[in-house]
């Protein structure tokens, strides 16, 4: 799957600072993506040929005015590895950041979703009782109360992959979008009366869980991106992408020459074809 | 009459499924990243990891009552009040579970959104 497709990158304000990489950040991603799709590889004959390709097809100057990845000046023009090495780790990180956000967003569209769709097909099918099991084989038979399951198990799949990289108390409230959403479907779609307390209701629900978002994904386990950067003597991927004090500094001016990139965008393309 | 049954289910959602919440949530954290095992082994691997932590079962027959718990009380009160009021309890009873049995760091910060989101749920109640 082509993500960069899906995604127009300039959309994407933070690519600008994790990234930063000369005039054009769409294109420098391309070069990652590409470097990114290679490094996935555990091939080390795949690796080694895209290095080589990403040598020859980019000016050094490319590394050296690319602020953010890089490590300082001097080491770069030595070991023009460990700048594509960085280089690769960059791109799938943030390739990883999009994919993490679309599983928060699946998360909370599932949810809400699959609650209201089962509300519908509840109303249809009336008041069950734990007496009249037959009641509840008929609700399960809904259309409506079916399709509300099968949208709670894809809510179920994501949440256990949020689960897996993200503490509990950051997934739930991470997807509070979900109580705007189901407010509005309840509203619009199954014409339920929402009423202005209740409104205000779902806008404190949504501003409490909105600090929380604010914060770190996890605290219980160190995370291991983090020592992966550290490991190269650089400082960790949360300060860069926060557009901490190592963001986007270096020489201004054009960095990289646009023949010269699509050649590597192709070539790394290509190299990335299983 | 309906009201109290709404309630009733609305405990019964949050304690199942705060339950569910932790157990799943550990077993995930002992599963590992699904990103960096889909990476080196494929999503077989994942699978197998999955199924293989007891944890995993004890978390799914939770929301299972949870699950259920809900389908009774959404066919008694509207969308709107039980799955927030249900979910919001459930988070902050997560908050608190999440400090105690999972060691993350709930700081001023989450708990201050956990007050925020009582208060939704008492206006949302109201």
């Amino acid at each position: 799957m082509r993500l960069t497709n899906l995604f127009p990158l300039p959309a994407l304000p933070h690519n600008r600072h994790q990234i930063g990489c000369g005039h054009s950040e769409f294109d420098a991603f391309h070069i990652q993506w590409g470097r990114f799709r290679l490094s996935q590889r555990q091939n080390s004959k795949d690796r080694a040929v895209a290095t080589a390709n990403l040598n020859r097809t980019v000016p050094l100057s490319f590394f050296q005015h690319c602020a953010l990845c890089l490590p300082p000046r001097s080491t770069c023009e030595k070991a023009a590895n460990l700048g594509v090495v960085e280089f690769a780790i960059l791109g799938r990180e943030f390739a990883l950041t999009l994919k993490k956000n679309l599983v928060l967003a699946g998360v909370t569209v599932f949810a809400a979703a699959g609650d209201s769709m089962l509300s519908h097909g509840m109303k249809q099918v009336g008041n069950i009782s734990i007496h009249n099991l037959q009641g509840v084989v008929a609700a399960v038979l809904n259309p409506w109360v079916a399709g509300g399951i099968v949208l709670l198990l894809a809510f179920f799949a994501s949440y256990m992959n949020a689960l897996s990289w993200a503490d509990l108390t950051y997934v739930l409230p991470a997807t509070s979008l979900g109580y705007v959403l189901l407010a509005l479907i309840a509203r619009f779609v199954l014409h339920e009366q929402v009423s202005p307390l209740r409104w205000l209701g779902i806008a404190l629900i949504s501003g409490g869980v909105s600090f929380v978002a604010g914060g770190p994904a996890l605290t219980a386990h160190s995370h291991e991106e983090n020592i992966l950067l550290s490991k190269d003597g650089t400082a960790p991927a949360g300060a860069k992408a926060q557009g901490g004090p190592g963001a986007l500094r270096g020489p201004e001016g054009p960095l990289f020459h646009q023949q010269a990139h699509e050649e590597a965008h192709n070539e790394a393309h290509e190299e990335a074809q299983p | 009459m309906r009201h109290l049954y709404t309630w009733a289910g609305i405990l019964v959602i949050v304690l199942a499924s705060v339950a569910g919440d932790v157990l799943l949530a550990r077993a995930m954290k002992q599963v590992g990243d699904f990103h960096q095992h889909w990476r080196r082994s494929g999503i077989g691997h994942i699978v197998g990891r999955v199924l293989s932590n007891p944890n995993f079962f004890l978390g799914v027959a939770a929301m299972t009552v949870a699950f259920f718990s809900l389908l009774f009380a959404l066919s008694w009160g509207d969308v709107s009040l039980v799955a927030p009021a249900a979910a919001s309890l459930t988070f902050i009873g997560n908050a608190i579970t999440a400090k105690i049995f999972l060691h993350e760091k709930v700081d001023r910060r989450r708990w201050i959104a956990a007050t925020l989101v009582a208060a939704g749920v008492a206006l949302l109640a109201g």
